[in-house]
């Protein structure tokens, strides 16, 4: 009995000592926080993370060559490979950007607020060769080297255009290079082997000077946009040709830390694929002043719950939330908020023979008009979005203008955000009466994690309230991301596969008019039916247009083809998300507020101990 | 034997070869295109893509090129996603060990644990030994693994700091198995409670039999009559369990491998088929097929040993 005794109380004192354990979040130093009221809203935060000044960094006014202090990050993905011609994800292409050099770059400005896209291997601006705006010539920095110190020139350039472009290769990345913000000429044709390498509009002019031909009129800076995406990164020629395999159809350059040389920011230092890759500030790069870091450990964690637990330990310096953890962490002053680079909809196939009445147009407008997107953004702490480009597009780079700031943006925008439940209920009812149909009964299919869970749940029990519960029914299908889009892109061959679905492309902010591109009807992986010339002829004006250039022209360009999806609810825009990150308080970021494309600017950030 | 063992692998090489074909066909008739991944690439890219890897082709066509690659070149072929270019083999060969490391260690640590638990709980049937063994038993067979792994993490990793919150690929000696010990006590829970469950079953069964009567009339102790004869006889039946256990071993734990950060098996193969990297897919199948196919020979061909009758009584 004496025994049982005892052996409860040890029970009991065990259960005891693990729950009081679990209790309070603490700190790197052991002590439980004590959050402060927020001081700044998120908006606010933009710009308060990098007030103080560096008084206290031991590298002093100017970065050494060795850097100091290491970045900790961790992530959820996993980076395949470095090769900039075959990687999958972009998060694969940060890492590459963060060990490779590009003709032109995207920096923090002079005083650290807005985005730079300047040469980095080169020397200026690319120089207009010709009248007609088809020939430039880019000009190299004298000087540059690979980290093993060898030189990096025009033949290195070269190289490493007539390798993404290799027809036995057939790089993942070729059109990237080949077509995409500017046509290079021949260069698709070189890529499906019908005609020579020197027939290529690029070519060598001498050690220093590269000069490309393209297909249409193009500007300096979409050359150099162009130029700076991360598949057009250089390679080297001495480690790509060493692990190419016989019959030259393959190389397995970047594969891991021994294949992989680098002329960026940083050196690969060791990388263990799938768990963890650690950066070394590279003292031979151009630009070593801009690096303060002496180095960034990056760690593929991804469990949510872990990463949480890595950060609050110390032992990471960001961390990206997800919405439940941003729940707890809404009000602490550690917290940073981006807007998100694409916008959340709806996509609707208007082409299933299932569902003629997806066809209507009434019928989409109906949706359209009863989606509560105030409800549904604060349900997600995400923005209402009536609209397709989002508020971090720029319209013109050079004044900083962004496109929802234009009076053709905001000509584009609705009243409550869209959300008129009288108007939606009016447009069913006729778009009933026009069909024949009496009773709509809709399938959406969604991502089984994030937030598109509690958006189509919210849907499914907003719309029929709307439109009306005895005529209308949203059924829910959840499945995994990739499936999902399996089955969306599968369209055109079973128009059956999906009835209604999420969608939301990440595009290039700096050139919106690039950013329509997947509602062309020639776009390869398009996932829904909407097929249109006249929205095909702007896009194309907009992006090759002799036109384009004149002032106001692509603006408008971009509005119309805004208003083709939204207006006929093609796609039902819905909200457009924000990042959310938790900063440590060693780390001090040298950008005042986010930018485009260079965000907080992690990499240039310091390390204050 | 040698006949007998020699036909178990020629039904074992058949085998492997309609799995390697069942496997091939089911994944590559799999809906959604290895190249078609709503990236910025061109239809030409996606068409040259194709062409390269025989991906246009007849089903029937690539099943051709793809035995004759590992027939006449040994090759498996290369990751379209996970590690673009990288052989299927080679990232196998990159994930295996640390997956085997950790459950060889748990599954060796378990079966001790586990064995002694048992004993103690048959010999001390239906006292407070017992009630505590088998109470332990049943939280640990009940309760996944993982929740053990996210408790074991918060508890001795975040709150206490007594060990690495996740596993550290780069440390050396101390430190790394330090980052390995609360994976391994995660996965060892349930091996323990499995092995001693059925290992106080067997001994307190075979502890009431006539044959240990026999043997303590005979003049043995308690603890000779028990360790001779009650355990020798116990251990028959527990060789049915552990051998299979090693099969899973290879397969690692989804979960515990998440949260822990391990990169080891565990999620490979569902990341594979989420991204539709098709060879990688296909080789882990394969992989995994060969494991189970062997380990299956292997406890049959123990039975033969362990217990003569069966390998006798076939014959005639």
């Amino acid at each position: 009995m004496r025994k049982k005794r005892l052996f409860a109380a040890a029970i009991a004192a065990v259960m005891s000592v693990s729950m009081l354990a679990g209790c309070g979040q603490k700190d790197a130093t052991g002590e439980n926080l004590v959050f402060e009221d927020a001081t700044s809203s998120a908006g606010a935060n933009q710009t308060g993370s990098a007030d103080n000044e560096t008084a206290s960094d031991p590298n002093g006014e100017k970065p050494t060559d060795e850097g100091y202090g290491i970045l900790r990050e961790a992530n959820t993905s996993t980076i395949g490979s470095l090769n900039p011609h075959t990687y999958i994800n972009s998060y694969s292409s940060e890492q590459i950007k963060r060990a490779s050099v590009a003709l032109y770059t995207y920096f923090p400005n002079e005083d650290y607020t807005f985005c730079d896209l300047s040469g980095e291997l080169a020397a200026e601006d690319p120089i207009q060769v010709d009248e007609e705006g088809k020939v430039w010539q880019i000009k190299l920095r004298d000087g540059v080297t690979w980290e093993n110190g060898d030189a990096l020139n025009a033949d290195d350039v070269i190289y490493t255009w007539k390798m993404i472009l290799d027809p036995k290769l057939a790089n993942l990345r070729a059109s990237n290079f080949a077509k995409d913000v500017i046509e290079i000429e021949n260069a698709m044709a070189y890529f499906e082997g019908s005609c020579a390498w020197e027939d290529v509009g690029l070519k060598k002019i001498d050690d220093l000077t590269v000069e490309i031909h393209t297909v249409s009129k193009q500007s300096a800076q979409e050359i150099m946009t162009h130029l700076a995406h991360p598949a057009n990164v250089m390679v080297n020629e001495e480690y790509y040709e060493k692990y190419m395999n016989a019959d030259r159809t393959e190389t397995m350059y970047g594969t891991s830390a021994d294949k992989w040389i680098s002329a960026g920011p940083f050196t690969v230092e060791s990388w263990t694929n799938d768990a963890e890759i650690k950066f070394k500030k590279n003292p031979n790069y151009i630009f070593k002043d801009k690096i303060w870091l002496a180095g960034i450990d990056v760690k593929v964690v991804e469990d949510a719950g872990t990463q949480m637990q890595l950060f609050e330990n110390g032992e990471t310096d960001y961390i990206s939330l997800s919405t439940d953890n941003y729940v707890k962490y809404q009000e602490d002053p550690r917290l940073l908020t981006a807007p998100y680079n694409s916008v959340s909809h709806i996509t609707i196939n208007t082409a299933n023979p299932d569902q003629p009445i997806l066809a209507n147009e009434k019928f989409r407008q109906a949706l359209f008009y009863a989606t509560d997107r105030d409800s549904i953004a604060s349900l997600t702490y995400q923005e209402p979005a009536d609209y397709i480009v989002p508020t971090t597009h720029i319209i013109d780079l050079e004044n900083g203008i962004y496109f929802r700031d234009t009076e053709e943006g905001k000509a584009n925008e609705y009243e409550n955000n869209g959300y008129d439940p009288e108007k939606a209920k009016q447009l069913f009812e006729e778009a009933l009466e026009e069909t024949g149909i009496e009773k709509v009964s809709l399938t959406m299919i969604y991502n089984d994690t994030g937030v598109q869970v509690t958006t189509s749940e919210f849907l499914q029990q907003n719309w029929p309230k709307v439109l009306g519960e005895d005529k209308f029914e949203l059924k829910l299908q959840s499945m995994p991301s990739s499936q999902r889009g399996d089955q969306m892109r599968n369209w055109a061959s079973d128009p059956t596969c999906y009835e209604i679905s999420w969608g939301g492309w990440d595009s290039t902010d700096l050139m919106p008019w690039n950013a329509f591109k997947y509602w062309t009807s020639y776009y390869s992986a398009k996932n829904e039916p909407f097929i249109s010339e006249e929205f095909d002829k702007i896009f194309d004006d907009a992006n090759s247009g002799a036109d384009r250039f004149d002032e106001g022209v692509r603006l408008k360009e971009v509005a119309e083809m805004e208003r083709l999806l939204v207006d006929d609810a093609i796609i039902i825009p819905v909200t457009q998300n924000t990042y959310k990150y938790l900063k440590s308080d060693r780390l001090q970021l040298t950008m005042k507020n986010w930018a485009n494309r260079v965000g907080y600017g992690w990499d240039y950030a310091k390390i204050v101990e | 034997m040698v006949r007998y063992i020699i036909n178990r692998l020629i039904a074992l090489l058949i085998t492997l070869f309609i799995i390697i074909s069942i496997a091939f066909c089911v994944v590559r008739l799999m809906p959604g295109s290895v190249y078609e991944m709503g990236g910025d690439l061109s239809q030409t890219v996606i068409d040259a893509l194709n062409a390269k890897y025989h991906f246009n082709e007849p089903i029937i066509k690539q099943y051709g090129y793809y035995l004759e690659n590992i027939f006449f070149h040994w090759d498996w072929g290369n990751s379209a996603k996970i590690r673009p270019n990288v052989p299927v083999f080679e990232i196998l060969r990159d994930r295996i060990p640390i997956t085997l490391e950790i459950n060889l260690i748990s599954l060796f640590g378990a079966i001790p644990i586990g064995m002694v638990a048992g004993i103690l709980a048959a010999i001390k049937k239906n006292t407070i030994v017992d009630h505590i063994i088998s109470f332990m038993v049943v939280v640990f067979i009940s309760i996944p693994s993982f929740i053990f792994a996210t408790c074991l993490q918060y508890f001795f990793g975040f709150k206490t700091g007594s060990f690495p919150i996740i596993y550290d690929v780069s440390a050396t000696g101390t430190a790394r198995y330090a980052s390995m010990v609360l994976p391994i006590l995660a996965l060892a829970f349930d091996p323990i409670a499995r092995v001693a469950r059925y290992l106080r079953a067997e001994l307190a069964e075979t502890m009431n039999s006539e044959f240990m009567l026999l043997a303590k009339t005979k003049g043995l102790t308690y603890a000779q009559s028990t360790v001779r004869h009650g355990l020798r006889n116990s251990m028959v039946p527990l060789a049915n369990i552990i051998i299979p256990m090693f099969a899973n071993v290879l397969g690692g734990s989804l979960v515990v491998e998440t949260i822990f950060s391990i990169p080891g098996m565990g999620g490979l193969m569902v990341d594979s088929i989420n991204s539709s990297d098709h060879m990688l897919t296909v080789a882990i199948l394969v992989f995994y097929s060969l494991i189970s196919l062997i380990t299956i020979l292997i406890v049959d061909l123990s039975y033969g040993i362990i217990d003569p009758r069966v390998r006798m009584g076939g014959k005639k």
